[in-house]
């Protein structure tokens, strides 16, 4: 990059378009911004990202992007351009209820985890908004519905809160009041493992049989039959419907005095 | 007995001292490959902020984007 892309013409003329910003890793306390990669979570060299004037990530972190071609470049600049532009206009004009709700899809989906869900649908229901921009927030929406559910049971786990337990009841009634409603994560993501748990977790919690079956079988699936939390579910499952069964039986008996 | 831990005390001087002076040689080499990277042709070729305030005042000043370059002058 730096004896190629970095030294051409149309990286000096596109660089009016931006402000170029710099940061050397020197493993010297002295040097400006050392510690700045960890604090975005950027670990490998070199890295490039657009970020805006309040040091919001806006664009390159994950797939690593590098602009070594003005056509690359381009791709980068688009996206963030439309972002100030939109800025813009809601700052001019408040009630220009389209460009607000652009505005408000595109930077949720910039980092769906922090999302408000409520907003960003009301969002995508306005006419006029992009269709592109719909369909991707229709894709993570239920990414980011588990998220919203899990960040506080995690962070209040990994914090050693007080009221982690209280969280944790949350999650667990969260991702299997999402499992009932059919808004299941997709088993490729990322996130797929906590969420299949914490299903099941609320399922047993609800005993509801049919439903912790269905996790278990799916967990086993993907997870393999020597998994090792595997054991401790079914043992857990079998548990649960076997006092069902006797809850069951008693109110059989009960009726029948 | 007390020869013995003047010796101790001495050895201990010397590792301290060696271990200070390759840290200073370490942190010249650092300084002096992170001036070579400021140095370099990319570095000149436009005007590149240093500092990330700096480059968010801007950024608010002119309403642009900030692109940010991470790289490494500690090793190639």
């Amino acid at each position: 990059m730096e004896g190629g892309p970095l030294l051409s013409n149309w990286w000096v003329k596109e660089s009016k378009k931006f402000v170029p910003y710099l940061n050397i890793s020197a493993q010297l306390d002295d040097k400006p911004d050392q510690k700045l990669m960890r604090e975005y979570d950027l670990r490998g060299f070199p890295s490039f990202v657009f970020l805006d004037d309040s040091g919001l990530l806006l664009f390159g972190r994950e797939p690593y992007w590098r602009p070594d071609s003005l056509l690359s470049l381009g791709q980068g600049l688009n996206q963030v351009e439309v972002l100030f532009q939109l800025r813009k206009m809601v700052e001019e004009n408040p009630e220009d209820q389209i460009a607000r709700a652009r505005l408000t899809l595109i930077e949720g989906l910039l980092d769906p985890s922090r999302v408000d869900v409520a907003r960003m649908d009301a969002a995508a229901k306005v006419e006029g908004v992009p269709e592109e921009l719909v369909e991707e927030w229709a894709m993570t929406r239920i990414e980011a519905k588990f998220l919203s559910i899990f960040e506080p049971y995690r962070s209040a786990y990994q914090n050693k809160s007080d009221d982690r337990e209280a969280k944790k009841t949350a999650a667990i009634e969260g991702c299997y009041r999402m499992w009932v409603a059919g808004e299941k994560l997709d088993s490729t993501s990322g996130t797929f493992r906590p969420f299949l748990v914490l299903s099941f977790d609320g399922a047993l919690a609800a005993r509801d049989a049919f439903i912790a079956e269905d996790c278990l079988a799916l967990y086993e699936e993907l997870f393999g039959a020597h998994d090792r939390f595997l054991k401790g579910m079914k043992v857990r499952l079998a548990k649960m419907v076997a006092s069902a069964k006797k809850v069951e039986v008693g109110s059989i008996g009960g009726s029948g005095e | 007995m007390q020869k013995f831990s003047a010796l101790r005390w001495l050895a201990t001087l010397c590792v301290l001292l060696v271990c200070s002076v390759s840290l200073a040689q370490g942190s010249e080499e650092m300084e002096k490959r992170y001036q070579e990277k400021r140095a370099k042709k990319f570095v000149q070729k436009i005007e590149w902020v240093t500092s990330l305030d700096q480059a968010k005042a801007i950024s608010k000043q002119k309403n642009l984007p900030i692109l940010a370059y991470f790289t490494r002058s500690y090793a190639p």
